[in-house]
């Protein structure tokens, strides 16, 4: 497509190469790094102390959005949804598609950095400003976006397993305080609820329709199906362990806890004395870190692609200001970003994140029907070149 | 390349601050500015006020720090203010102090008896939404105020309220937190609890000035967030048996009561620890029963005030529904105690006495949750969570019954099924007290 800078872009992304192992680590940061800590509130808001069952139907959409995306990227070897989109829907279409996509994460993004910020002011700087809060942040998923993919998949090798250790940590310490049977009976309001509570997860797992802009810089053809699959599989553990101890420990009372985990995380004392929950938030932060980097770095690439710049990351500074002050901007309050998470949130998410595949996916069953597998596979291959 | 290497330390160094500052290095609170609170007490204010007390610790009288004098009285002051919510008492309370009031090291809060039965919701929506409370911080009620309890120099400790903390972990009996109650209070068919403290007397010795302590009552139940009444400490055991917590009390049975257990004959043989006979199966054998002899050497009666004491040690207790009309209960208990005290010359290595002493456990023990379970029903307050056992496993006809339960479980009937295992007895075997058989005419002599 882009042939004018393709030689300097093509380098600069094959440089710019992930392992399996580190895409894991991505799919969990993804959905874990925000979901981790206001995850078992919402479903408990909904759900009450049913809440922690909402997440493996939720689970389903992420399954299903990676299958998706995992679909395209066998169908279009070595191409990612700005080029095969392009392919599929035609070139007007796709840079409808390359906006709105470019649009919707960033919007994420600057919903994870408002979340964080209202985490932390929440729980351990309630005088602090915003935006002083998400510079660091900022500055450091800029310098990550800058620098490639490859940034983001080491540090995700680093990050994520002490945040997988520190959840079952605190989990596990916690144990001696739990209350299995402040969750039974199972499903006591019904089913329906359940359901209604499961959109929320479902749109956190969601996110994993990311990967299909950078699926095809991961190395490995099958691994890479394996590994995102099995990233997905760890977040449902890790969200359904910490919904059922925050729901052992704080029963129909987790609607009402703004971060659960973090109450969960404050209950636990190591020795009598020493409290792990500042640790857990630095941890849980940096998770929210890496969220935040592969956000941004698939805006830029969205964006980039809409208005053909070969190196898109010039692009990532801007973005990160944008983001920053969206963050602050979008929503007055807390009350607000609640209600919007609740209500507005799952819709939005469900469009963009099973609706857009799924009509992608679609539109290549259809146009693989009649000139058979191969023969359509060379026809779309040949404008690409 | 050459460029980039020079610059990595940098790079680093500029990566590894801002990954410190993303956590915020916003606020600071330096140990020396603030006011740490150690104990705080809430109570009723006229006009619907809540009071605050706080003991704020005075670090230098505590021995530490250069220009320490420890020993110079009490290391806390007292202060208090009031407000129409807790929060507002709270930020009152920091206009008196010149420093930084910190609550995150508070080991205690007493509630007053007129504010909790005023309802406590309030107060337990401050503890939930404050970042510096801690969710396990113990909350207990006392009969008083809890300004009273505050004002008490504890004589052993230097700042009361870890002491304080510690009694109340350590004996265990009924431990209410922030989460128990936050918890109670939402689950349906479930009271809220509270730990009752009240002061207590210590004397100086050699007749000085009367000291104060805290001392652990029993329980505060509640209907609804307001305190309802209080049970005493053997109903407070019986109440957390039947909430499946691991009380650590000592519980004394009477020797008669184990006597009864073993019937007449064999509570004849154990008097006097006629055990002899049992080391020595042949010296009696002609009778057929080995302790015979012990009736005729019966003069150690067992006194009414003998008494075996025993530690709970573990604790496994369920409440299953049996049937819905009168709201029915299968209470089963398995219990495991240590002997720690026999006040008494029942032989307990024997293993009849043994068993009997295991039934007559059973059976004081059936004896507190009853008492509990009548005085619960008397007040209409469901803290045992018997509404809650309906819920989880018979959630249609809870649904149903909902509306009712504050009727039906005053009718509630509990069967009881307590097992309890005496498995250790302590660094002794028999009792050390005066062996009856040294006093038997011949033996004892020849002995010595």
């Amino acid at each position: 497509m882009q042939s004018g800078a393709g030689d300097r872009s093509a380098a600069f992304w094959s440089d710019n190469r992930i392992t399996p192992l580190e895409l894991a680590g991505i799919v969990i940061a993804l959905i874990f790094a925000t979901g981790a800590v206001t995850l078992p509130m919402f479903t408990g808001l909904v759900a009450q102390h049913d809440g922690w069952l909402a997440a493996p139907i939720g689970a389903l959409s992420g399954v299903l959005a990676l299958a998706a995306v995992l679909y395209l990227d066998r169908r279009f070897p070595g191409q990612s949804l700005p080029e095969y989109s392009a392919q599929l829907l035609g070139p007007v279409l796709a840079k409808v598609l390359l906006l709105t996509y470019g649009v919707y994460f960033v919007h994420v993004a600057a919903l994870v950095v408002r979340e964080s910020t209202d985490f932390l002011r929440a729980g351990f700087y309630p005088g602090a400003s915003p935006l002083v809060l998400g510079t660091p942040l900022l500055l450091l998923t800029t310098y990550m976006v800058w620098h490639g993919l490859e940034i983001i998949g080491r540090t995700t090798i680093i990050v994520v397993p002490v945040q997988i250790a520190f959840t079952l940590i605190v989990t596990a310490t916690a144990a001696a305080q739990l209350q299995p049977e402040l969750v039974l009976p199972l499903f006591e309001r019904g089913i329906v609820p359940v359901l209604r509570a499961a959109l929320i997860p479902a749109a956190w797992f969601g996110e994993v329709v990311a990967l299909a802009f950078f699926l095809a810089s991961v190395k490995g053809e099958r691994s890479r199906a394996k590994a995102a699959y099995a990233g997905v599989g760890v977040v449902l553990f890790l969200i359904v362990i910490g919904g059922v101890s925050a729901g052992m420990l704080f029963g129909d009372q987790v609607g009402r806890l703004a971060y659960p985990l973090s109450s969960v995380a404050r209950f636990v004392t190591v020795g009598g004395f020493l409290r792990i929950d500042p640790l857990a938030m630095a941890v849980w932060l940096f998770l929210t870190v890496l969220k935040v980097a592969v956000l941004q770095h698939v805006a830029t690439i969205a964006l980039a692609r809409l208005v053909n710049i070969a190196d898109d990351r010039p692009l990532a500074v801007p973005l990160a200001g944008l983001v920053l002050l969206l963050s602050d901007g979008l929503f007055t309050n807390k009350q607000e970003v609640d209600a919007w998470l609740l209500a507005g949130w799952p819709v939005y998410a469900f469009c963009m994140q099973m609706l857009i595949p799924a009509v992608l996916v679609l539109v290549a069953l259809v146009r693989r029907g009649p000139g058979g597998q191969k023969g359509a596979g060379s026809r779309e291959e040949r404008p690409a070149r | 390349m050459k460029v980039r290497r020079r610059h990595a330390p940098c790079t680093f160094c500029a990566l590894l601050a801002l990954a410190l500052a993303t956590s915020g290095c916003v606020q600071s609170a330096e140990v020396n500015r603030l006011a740490l609170i150690d104990l705080m007490a809430l109570d009723a204010a006229p006009d619907g006020q809540v009071r605050v007390t706080a003991q704020v610790i005075m670090p230098t009288r505590l021995g530490v720090g250069p220009a320490s004098a420890a020993g110079e009285g009490a290391p806390f002051f007292l202060v208090e203010s009031t407000g129409r919510t807790v929060a507002e008492a709270v930020s009152n309370l920091q206009k008196k102090v010149p420093r930084q009031v910190f609550l995150e090291h508070m080991q205690l809060l007493v509630i007053g008896d007129e504010l909790a039965r005023r309802g406590l919701f309030p107060v337990i929506d401050f503890l939930v939404r404050d970042q510096e409370i801690r969710t396990d911080l113990l909350v207990a009620v006392t009969p008083g105020t809890g300004a009273e309890l505050l004002n008490i120099a504890s004589p052993l400790p230097a700042v009361p309220g870890e002491a304080w903390n510690d009694l109340i972990r350590h004996e265990r009996l009924v431990v209410s937190s922030v989460r128990n109650l936050f918890v109670a209070l939402g689950e349906e068919g479930q009271e809220p609890f509270l730990t009752a403290v009240a002061p207590s007397s210590v004397q100086e010795p050699g007749g000085g000035s009367p000291l104060g302590d805290m001392e652990l009552i029993g329980a505060g139940v509640m209907r609804g967030d307001r305190l309802a009444g209080y049970l005493d400490r053997d109903e407070a055991i019986g109440l957390q048996l039947l909430l499946d917590d691991r009380p650590r009390s000592v519980v004394s049975v009477t020797a008669q009561a184990v006597l009864a257990q073993m019937g007449g004959a064999a509570a004849a043989r154990v008097r006097g620890g006629e055990d002899e006979g049992e080391d020595d199966p042949g010296g009696s054998g002609g009778a057929g029963d080995p302790t015979i002899g012990g009736e005729t050497r019966g003069h150690q009666p067992v006194h009414p005030w003998d008494y075996t004491s025993l530690r709970l040690r573990r604790v496994n207790t369920s409440l299953s529904p049996v049937s819905a009309e009168p709201p029915t209960l299968r209470f089963e208990a398995r219990l495991v105690l240590d002997i720690v005290n026999t006040a008494s010359l029942l032989d307990v290595e024997n293993p009849d006495v043994a068993a009997a002493l295991e039934r007559a456990l059973a059976d004081l023990f059936e004896s507190y949750v009853r008492a509990a379970v009548s005085k619960m029903q008397a007040m209409n307050a469901d803290a045992a969570g018997f509404g809650a056992v309906f819920r989880r496993s018979r959630p249609h006809w809870w649904r149903a019954m909902r509306e009712r339960w504050p009727e039906l479980f005053p009718q509630a009937q509990v069967l009881y099924d307590i097992e309890v295992a005496v498995v250790r007895t302590g660094l002794a075997t028999r009792p050390v007290g005066p062996e009856a058989h040294l006093e038997l005419p011949g033996r004892g002599v020849t002995t010595r």
